[in-house]
């Protein structure tokens, strides 16, 4: 201030300046307290070095300055109090706040001004003199009290708040230096302490008389080592209160230490934790059993939050998928252990049923396979329940699972431990019930096939023709016949003996590495073109005699396809083959016999049919020729004559015909046979002859009783009634229109003179019209003087 | 009876034959036409029908039933006689009167009785 140049100024230089002006002037430089000067009509500002700390930035720029000017930003204010005292009135006042920048940094600082109006040598008013005093400690220092009575009001308003609701049992107070404990009312009344000594302080024994015994070592220790280190203390510990039951209570304070670390003070309140501790016991119950489930149970439980990462999962998921737990947490568990399909393609999360339960919000049930670690499959059963919020809103998906490779293995077992049983039963059933050895035989082979898993099976069996001789026959199953045939059937090789000869089963894994295998000419093995057969199954069929009735085959490509199981069950079918066969045997044999027993019952039928028919045929002739015999008025005696010589010569004629089958009779044997029976020495006079031919049964024996009448006839009136007469019956075959006809003579000669008869008799009548219609010919008798002369033209008969 | 007058017989065996020709002659037929094969009676139905008639059904190995039926759609009656004791006709001849040879004259009146009196 004194360095500067006034002379520039309106005040001019100091030596001009009034005296009024001069003595405060120094008056202010003399002063550590802030003050300043506004003199003349522009206020021109003076002050000291106290007050430049005031105007910060703006000193000393604001040196001689209007004092409006230099407080520009509050002239509004300003103004009217600086008027004020340029009228002559003094200004009072308190607590300006400012910020002012003393430090580098602006801060903030109160101020008291007062303005006191300076009257110049000529009595007006100059200037104005003001007095500046700080009052920035003192205003901080009250508001700080302030804040902290409304604190401390709101804490007690708390701790009210906290003892009505029971959360605090007390208050204490431990003035260390004192070693006395002071505690207010509630304290006093929880463990029954007397509130008038509570108030007055007890001592640390006292104050922990009501602990339980086993936790005050712990509790003198801890407030022990609160005291030592200071700050904060918190400690839990069972007190008996009024009741005379333990509580679980938590003492929680603060040690207090002097400057130099002299604990002071140790004030604390006691908690009820009672009620936080069973909370808190109860929830480590729950979450203890919780993971005792979780933990135990063999089904894998994983949590997902609702983007479908794993939050959780149990000791039986990290089994399942071989991740540990830690691998799987916040991990897309679908990218993971079930990105890919077994053929290798992805699997779309989207295609997912396990994914499906968040979106769909309902529980989701079925079998997927997962992805082991090292990219295997296994199948697992899962269930996922998506979890939902209070408003229903999916927040993640809870997901069971568990592997069912064993499940799926004994479901697949107890599969085919049922398929047998059926094709058992049915082969059974079906064989039983199957008399066609055909059918026996190919529904035991299929089931052969079907038990063992063979690619193809045969069954080579023997079966006696109806000459009795042994063929093989085959049926095959899995294979076409085409493919065993130029083959033909097995033989008795090293390999195929022991099953034809009984002699039990034979298994191989490899049928190529058996010792027996290839020992046999001329294939040395199997034949060129043969199936290929590694895994080898054979089984004899043993019939209930004992017989081999033949042996079942079973072939597989692939080497080691058969085991224990399937000869066990091959032994069965066996024993039903045989057991099938035998009966199929038997019913053919005796279906055999009842056919035979039949066609011979039928012929014997026949022959009877057909004796009875000749028998009555025979009789109504016998009947013809008594009839005809005994007709007129010939006497008994010539008529029995008669009757007895027909019956002979239809006799002989039946003889030639038994002889012959009664199929037929030659021409020359009926005649000469007739001859014979009716002429009887005479005979040797009749000759006979022509071409071989022979006669149906019917015309035979009409031809016969024709030659026995002309026989008779000779002999009675003809010419082998003496013996000079001959007959001659000669035959010959002639063309006709109609084809070749018989042409037959019988002529007399040498008998006495013939007379034609003067009536026709049974004999002409069956010559010329009997033997005629039989013959559908024509039959001349003529009774010629020189003999009887008999001529037969017909088509030639029909054997 | 004693308005039929024409018999035709159909009998293949000729000594049988003449014994069925004398017996109806006894019974006082005066027109009896022996035919001994299937022909020769469908010959003789041709040139005229008989009043009645008698046929042996096995004919040289053949049966008369062709006869039988034009006999039948002439209107004739017939009877069968048969060596077969228990010849099956078929249907439509099932109730011919049929007799079982040998017959007696007795019988062989009797089944013509009943032959001609269904017409």
């Amino acid at each position: 201030m004194r360095a500067r140049d006034w002379t520039s100024t309106p005040l001019g230089s100091p030596e001009t300046w009034p005296e009024a002006l001069k003595t405060l002037v120094a008056v202010m430089l003399g002063s550590s307290q802030a003050m300043f000067l506004a003199w003349g009509g522009d206020r021109c500002l003076l002050y000291n070095d106290a007050y430049a700390e005031i105007l910060a930035s703006k000193h000393p720029a604001a040196l001689g300055q209007d004092f409006l000017k230099v407080w520009q930003e509050i002239r509004g204010d300003l103004v009217p109090i600086v008027d004020k005292a340029y009228r002559g009135d003094p200004v009072q006042m308190d607590d300006i706040e400012l910020w002012v920048d003393r430090k580098g940094f602006r801060e903030e600082a109160h101020f008291t001004f007062s303005y006191t109006p300076v009257r110049g040598d000529s009595g007006d008013v100059d200037g104005f003199f003001c007095v500046c005093q700080e009052i920035t400690a003192q205003i901080v220092a009250e508001r700080s009290l302030r804040e902290s009575e409304a604190r401390a009001q709101a804490d007690a308003e708390r701790v009210r708040l906290a003892l009505d609701a029971g959360a605090i049992i007390g208050t204490w107070f431990y003035d260390i230096p004192a070693d006395r404990f002071a505690v207010d009312e509630q304290f006093a009344n929880a463990f029954g302490i007397d509130p008038e000594r509570g108030r007055s302080g007890l001592g640390l024994e006292e104050m922990i008389a009501t602990v339980h015994p086993d936790d005050k070592p712990a509790l003198v220790a801890a407030v022990e080592e609160a005291i030592a280190k200071g700050g904060p203390y918190a400690h839990q510990y069972r007190v008996r209160r009024m009741d005379g039951r333990y509580y679980w209570i938590e003492a929680n304070g603060r040690v207090d230490k002097a400057s130099d670390g002299t604990p002071l003070s140790f004030p604390g309140v006691l908690l009820d934790i009672e009620e936080r501790r069973r909370t808190e016991t109860a929830l480590q119950e729950t979450s203890r059993k919780l993971d005792a489930i979780l933990n135990n149970t063999r089904e894998a439980v994983f949590l997902m939050d609702h983007q479908q990462h794993c939050v959780y999962a149990n000791a039986a998921a990290e089994a399942l998928t071989g991740y540990r737990a830690e691998d799987l947490h916040g991990r897309p568990l679908h990218e993971l252990i079930h990105h890919k399909k077994p053929d290798g393609s992805p699997y779309p999360i989207e295609e997912c049923p396990i994914d499906r339960a968040f979106p769909a919000r309902a529980q989701m049930s079925g079998e997927e396979l997962f992805v082991a670690p090292d990219g295997s499959f296994y199948p697992v059963g899962f269930t996922a329940s998506p979890l939902l919020d209070e408003e229903g809103s999916p927040v993640g998906t809870v997901i069971e699972a568990r592997n069912i490779a064993e499940e799926k293995a004994r479901d697949e077992a107890l599969h085919e431990q049922k398929r047998i049983l059926e094709t058992l039963n049915r082969t059974g059933a079906t064989v039983a019930a199957e008399l066609d050895l055909e059918r026996v035989v190919q529904t035991v082979t299929d089931a052969g096939v079907e038990l063992t898993g063979a690619q193809f099976g045969a069954f080579f069996y023997n079966v006696l023709n109806e000459a009795g001789e042994a063929f093989m026959l085959y049926t095959l199953s899995g294979a076409n016949r085409s493919q065993f045939e130029r083959f033909g059937t097995p033989r008795a090789t090293a390999v195929f003996k022991p099953t034809f000869d009984g002699e039990g089963i034979i298994r191989s894994d490899d049928i190529l590495a058996d010792p027996r295998y290839g020992k046999s000419a001329p294939h040395w093995g199997m034949p060129e073109g043969h199936l290929p057969v590694r895994s080898y199954l054979a089984v004899p069929v043993a019939s209930r005699s004992g017989e081999i009735i033949g042996g079942l085959f079973f072939g597989h490509p692939e080497p080691g396809r058969f085991n224990e199981r399937h000869e066990t069950l091959m032994l069965g079918v066996a024993a039903q083959a045989a057991i099938a066969i035998d009966n199929a045997r038997l019913y053919r044999d005796a279906q055999l016999e009842i056919e035979q027993r039949r066609k011979a019952e039928k012929q014997q039928q026949l022959l009877i049919n057909e004796l009875n028919h000749r028998v009555k045929n025979t009789l109504a002739i016998v009947q013809g020729l008594a009839q005809q015999s005994f007709k007129g008025d010939v006497s008994a005696d010539v008529a029995r004559a008669a009757f007895n010589a027909r019956l002979s010569a239809l006799a002989a004629a039946h003889n030639l015909l038994t002889s012959a089958g009664w199929e037929r009779a030659s021409l020359l044997d009926i005649i000469s046979s007739s001859v014979r029976a009716t002429a009887g020495a005479a005979s040797s006079q009749v000759t006979c002859g022509g071409p071989q031919m022979v006669l149906s049964p019917q015309t035979a024996v009409s031809l016969a009783m024709a030659i026995h009448e002309l026989s008779t006839n000779a002999i009675k009136y003809g010419a082998l009634s003496h013996d000079a007469g001959t007959v001659s019956v000669v035959w010959r075959v002639t063309r006709g229109e109609d084809g070749p006809r018989l042409h037959l003579e019988w002529i007399e000669l040498g008998g006495p003179p013939v007379a034609v008869p003067t009536k026709k008799g049974f004999g002409t009548r069956m010559i010329e019209r009997g033997l005629a219609a039989e013959l559908r010919g024509e039959v001349v008798l003529e009774f010629a003087s020189s003999g009887v002369r008999c001529v037969i033209d017909a088509p030639l008969p029909e054997a | 009876m004693r308005e039929l007058t024409s018999v035709l017989i159909l009998e293949d065996e000729p000594i049988v034959a003449f014994t069925l020709e004398d017996m109806l002659l006894d019974l006082g037929f005066e027109d009896v036409r022996l035919t001994t094969s299937i022909e020769d009676a469908f010959r003789s139905l041709e040139i005229d029908s008989p009043d009645v008639a008698v046929l042996d059904v096995n004919i040289r190995g053949e049966r008369s039933y062709g006869v039988a039926d034009k006999l039948s759609s002439l209107g004739v009656p017939f009877i069968f006689a048969t060596g077969n004791g228990n010849a099956e006709h078929p249907e439509g001849l099932k109730l011919v009167p049929t007799l079982t040879k040998p017959y007696s004259p007795e019988d062989l009146a009797s089944a013509l009785t009943v032959a001609s009196s269904r017409v």
